[in-house]
């Protein structure tokens, strides 16, 4: 009698994991809605139990940033950071140049973001594995009328939008992400400035604004960029995306390309008020 | 019932300690994988057969919480839970200098499958100049858990009363004696 063959029998095995696999990735990829809605259950059933425990080992973890982890040196500087980030806002807050957006903007009846509904919201996680970097999860989510695409930001400025929300809790991603790109304008040149376009660059880079900033415009180190806000837009105007540190000319000298410190320190985010704007469709 | 219980006790348990704590311990901003850890950690104690199929489901179960498709850690992880037992069974037992380079090598095929399948997807920051840094990382973090995840595992196969059941290999050389 023929013997059965494991390593055949695996492989069989195997080959249906990867076709089930690649069954549910063209699925995701397509939106397939069955399947969107059992990912948002089961993480829902999930999520109650995973803050609690969250809870139970929040001061090993603790323990270990202090002792190991990156945090040990970045909490030397935490204070110091924090303390960046509120002069940062207080510059913004006390420049001419943004007494010269209200000014504007009350002019032209825009709505600001202090008149939008916001919830303010705790980081409750940070990414969950190697390659989300860019995601931190916070303790607001549906039921608080936290929607995807709205966008999140701190004392400093804009820090991300949400991408995911389920009932309880959603997940934020960071301006820093090289994918993000945000429509946004100098302060000092009021609505009719050039419009551009910011991008992440990375962990703990400065953002990049590229596209149609004209090479002529002069652009002040200092200077303040904002959200556009046009028609349409993600965002809401006026929100502070940053303060510029360069000005260059691209390679073709065709346009400028700047370089933005992002008003909100992302290295250290404890609470976030998420702004509870939809843009029109 | 039994069968499938331990195993799958032992994956929410591993899901739970990696949203709660591990992804917390990070070692120069790299956190473990326990989910992939499980995978190799049956491939090693129940064959191919088990790696593949906890790989599927311990995947499964982190991708419902990470922004990249759903099916692709299940993917990658079946991957290597496959491999390393396919290899273990070629090899010897579970000696734990079997058990951790088999895990090292097991973590850089489901990291590197993970990227490779990710990238060809067209999904956006796996493939950065931090690639390297985290495939080391991982590898040596997830290598140094292998061990008692795969004590879980030997836990997890057995049914009480009855003990560990037997795997595909152990069946085939018993059918050979007999």
């Amino acid at each position: 009698m023929a013997l059965p063959n494991p390593t055949g029998r695996s492989r069989y095995t195997l080959l249906l994991l990867i076709l089930t696999s690649v069954t549910l990735l063209t699925l995701d990829f397509r939106d397939f809605g069955p399947l969107e809605s059992a990912r948002e259950g089961a993480v829902d059933v999930f999520n109650p139990v995973r803050s609690a425990a969250e809870t139970v080992f929040d001061p090993v973890a603790g323990a270990w940033n202090r002792t190991f982890g990156d945090d040990a040196t970045e909490r030397e500087n935490e204070e110091l950071r924090a303390e960046i980030e509120r002069l940062r806002g207080q510059l913004i807050a006390n420049t001419n140049a943004d007494r010269l957006l209200q000014d504007v903007l009350a002019e032209l009846d825009i709505e600001y973001v202090g008149n939008l509904d916001r919830v303010i919201a705790q980081v409750v996680s940070g990414p969950v594995g190697n390659f989300d970097d860019f995601d931190i999860e916070i303790d607001k989510g549906v039921n608080d009328g936290v929607l995807e695409g709205m966008p999140v930001v701190s004392n400093g400025g804009l820090i991300g939008r949400v991408v995911e929300s389920g009932r309880n809790r959603s997940r934020v991603r960071l301006v820093s992400d090289p994918a993000f790109t945000v429509g946004v304008r100098l302060l000092s040149q009021g609505e009719d400035g050039d419009l551009a376009l910011a991008r992440g660059s990375g962990l703990g880079k400065p953002l990049v604004v590229t596209e149609r900033i004209d090479p002529l415009t002069d652009v002040e180190v200092g200077e303040i960029v904002v959200t556009s806000g046009i028609d349409r837009s993600r965002y809401p105007g006026g929100i502070p995306i940053g303060i510029v540190t360069d000005a260059r000319l691209d390679e073709g000298a065709l346009e400028q390309v700047l370089t933005v410190e992002p008003a909100a320190d992302l290295a250290t985010i404890g609470f976030v008020s998420v702004i509870l704007f939809e843009p029109e469709e | 019932m039994t069968r499938v219980l331990r195993p799958a006790v032992v994956v929410l348990s591993l899901l739970l300690l990696q949203l709660s704590l591990f992804s917390e311990l990070r070692v120069s901003g790299r956190a473990p994988d326990l989910l992939l850890v499980a995978a190799l950690a049956a491939g090693l104690t129940g064959g191919p057969d088990r790696g593949a199929l906890t790989g599927f489901v311990a995947g499964l179960a982190i991708d419902l919480f990470l922004p990249t498709p759903l099916g692709l850690s299940a993917l990658a992880y079946s991957i290597a839970g496959w491999s390393v037992g396919q290899t273990e069974n070629a090899i010897v037992g579970e000696h734990p200098w079997v058990v951790i380079p088999l895990s090292a090598a097991g973590s850089a095929i489901g990291v590197t499958a993970f990227v490779t399948v990710g990238e060809l997807l067209g999904q956006p920051n796996l493939y950065t100049e931090r690639f390297l840094g985290t495939l080391v990382v991982t590898t040596v973090y997830n290598a140094a858990l292998a061990w008692p995840v795969a004590r879980l595992f030997r836990w997890a196969w057995t049914t009480p009363g009855v003990g560990a059941q037997p795997r595909p290999r152990d069946r085939a050389s018993r059918r050979v004696v007999n």
